[in-house]
């Protein structure tokens, strides 16, 4: 009985240290989330001086929609991917954009022109609003080949104090 | 007692210590480390059957796999003729690549490939191919990669194949995939911002054989060929006196500047054609095959750069 005791108390223990490794190795490997994130109404506006269109040379299998015709990321994660032709001009936007943090955060915006419009420089123009006020306006161009691939930082300012967290966190 | 004989107790406390060095060895990385399958002895043989096939499959897997390739630079695929070589060569495979629609005369890679037991891949699998009209039947074009576009899709259907082969280097496969993808794409604009330097109604183009449907199709060229779709003798291939006819009636209306050989099919024929419609020949396109190793033609994206030379110098 005893025997058997001592080994069951010993599995229990070291299972035990073993569960809790492997937990700390997923919680070291998973995404880093910012407990300070912006609390205010973000929105990303994207306007293109082309139609969208579904991208020929994607390479194809990391997902539903392959082919992407438009995508946005913030911090690295995507907010919008559309595979669908969208007419050149008309705004999209992407409204209360999550994964924010106060501070520096990171905008990438690809957008593929249809092939026959091979040969022109094309532009995206970029809005981020808080709050519907404009805190950062750029335009990205491409070069005559290629789609529109460009990454740019916006500075989201503090939540205003009536948001701010009373424990001061 | 067992728990007071003192041996059993070391045996007792050594057995744990082993177990809990064995569960803290084990956990670091562990998901990743196991997921990853023992380094193989040799790389993995990948055997292609045309000189563009075995191209992208390079760009591909660069030197994590050993690529060959069945025909040599300026073989016809239509005519070709496996032998024992190829045999003892696809036995060695890994992987048989493909283009299909009947590219490969008499189905040959598919042949060898089943003969040696070996899987096979079609690289135009997802293409959505040009048919063309003969003697009332409905022919796939087969030559689908004159379009960068659908060399993209040969790209993914090569990806798709080498990570089933080797996945633990599937994320090398697809870093370089998508860098590939960008030259196509680069390479597609370029040849757009080439050709309209051609008038529209400049744009004939007359070959050995009826090779260049997609690159017509897609850059706006009308196409003109003695030979049907293959150099071989299937439904809808070879030369008729009738295209002949058509073919230099249309040079003669259309004022066509020159006409073009190609380096995988007998150029007498079109020299002829030329003579007799009294136009020159504007030079030899790369059709079925790419060049020799050492020419500007001994890649797709280079065979296709000097094609399109060629034919501006020609035409415009």
């Amino acid at each position: 009985m005893r025997p058997a005791l001592t080994v069951l108390i010993w599995l229990v223990l070291v299972g035990g240290l073993a569960f809790y490794m492997n937990h700390r190795t997923a919680v070291h490997n998973a995404p880093h989330v910012d407990l300070h994130a912006a609390d205010g109404q973000v929105t990303v506006e994207v306007t293109t001086t082309f139609p969208l269109e579904p991208d020929p040379f994607a390479l194809h299998g990391s997902g539903s929609d392959d082919a992407p015709a438009l995508v946005v990321r913030v911090n690295g994660r995507d907010v919008l991917r559309r595979t669908e032709r969208v007419e050149a001009g008309s705004p999209i936007r992407v409204d209360s954009v999550s994964g924010l943090a106060q501070g520096k955060n990171e905008i990438y915006v690809e957008a593929n022109p249809p092939l026959d419009m091979a040969g022109k420089s094309q532009a995206v123009r970029v809005r981020v609003l808080q709050d519907s006020s404009v805190i950062a306006d750029r335009s990205l161009w491409s070069d005559e080949a290629n789609k529109i691939a460009a990454a740019f930082a916006v500075n989201i300012e503090a939540p205003q104090p009536k948001e701010r967290d009373t424990h001061g966190h | 007692m067992w728990y007071g004989d003192a041996r059993s107790r070391v045996a007792v406390v050594i057995v744990m210590l082993v177990g809990l060095w064995l569960v803290l060895s084990g956990v670091p990385g562990s998901a990743q480390e196991r997921s990853q399958p023992p380094t193989p002895a040799r790389k993995p043989i990948i055997v292609c059957s045309t000189t563009q096939v075995a191209d992208f499959t390079r760009q591909v897997v660069g030197d994590a796999c050993e690529v060959r390739c069945i025909l040599a630079p300026g073989a016809d695929p239509h005519t070709y003729m496996p032998t024992p070589g190829d045999a003892k060569l696809a036995l060695s495979a890994d992987l048989c690549l493909q283009n299909g629609l009947h590219l490969e005369g008499k189905n040959w890679m598919a042949t060898l490939a089943k003969d040696a037991g070996k899987p096979l891949a079609t690289c135009t699998d997802g293409v959505k191919p040009l048919e063309l009209e003969a003697e009332g039947q409905k022919i796939a074009d087969p030559h689908a990669w004159f379009s960068p576009r659908n060399a993209a899709i040969y790209i993914n259907n090569i990806v798709k194949a080498v990570s089933a082969l080797d996945p633990s280097k599937a994320a090398d496969f697809r870093a370089r995939a998508k860098l590939y993808l960008q030259q196509l794409r680069v390479l597609d604009s370029w040849i757009r911002e080439q050709f309209n330097a051609i008038p529209p109604e400049q744009r004939i183009l007359v070959t050995s054989h009826d090779a260049f449907n997609y690159l017509s199709t897609e850059y706006g060229f009308q196409n003109r060929a003695p030979v049907g779709w293959s150099t071989g003798a299937e439904v809808g291939a070879g030369v008729t006196p009738e295209r002949r006819k058509q073919v230099i009636a249309s040079i003669k209306s259309f004022g066509v500047k020159a006409v073009f050989v190609e380096t995988s099919v007998n150029p007498k024929l079109v020299r002829e054609i030329a003579r007799e419609a009294g136009v020159k020949v504007g030079g030899t396109l790369y059709s079925d095959s790419m060049g020799e190793i050492g020419t500007a033609g001994d890649t797709y994206i280079g065979m296709m750069r000097e094609n399109v030379l060629t034919i501006i110098d020609a035409l415009k």
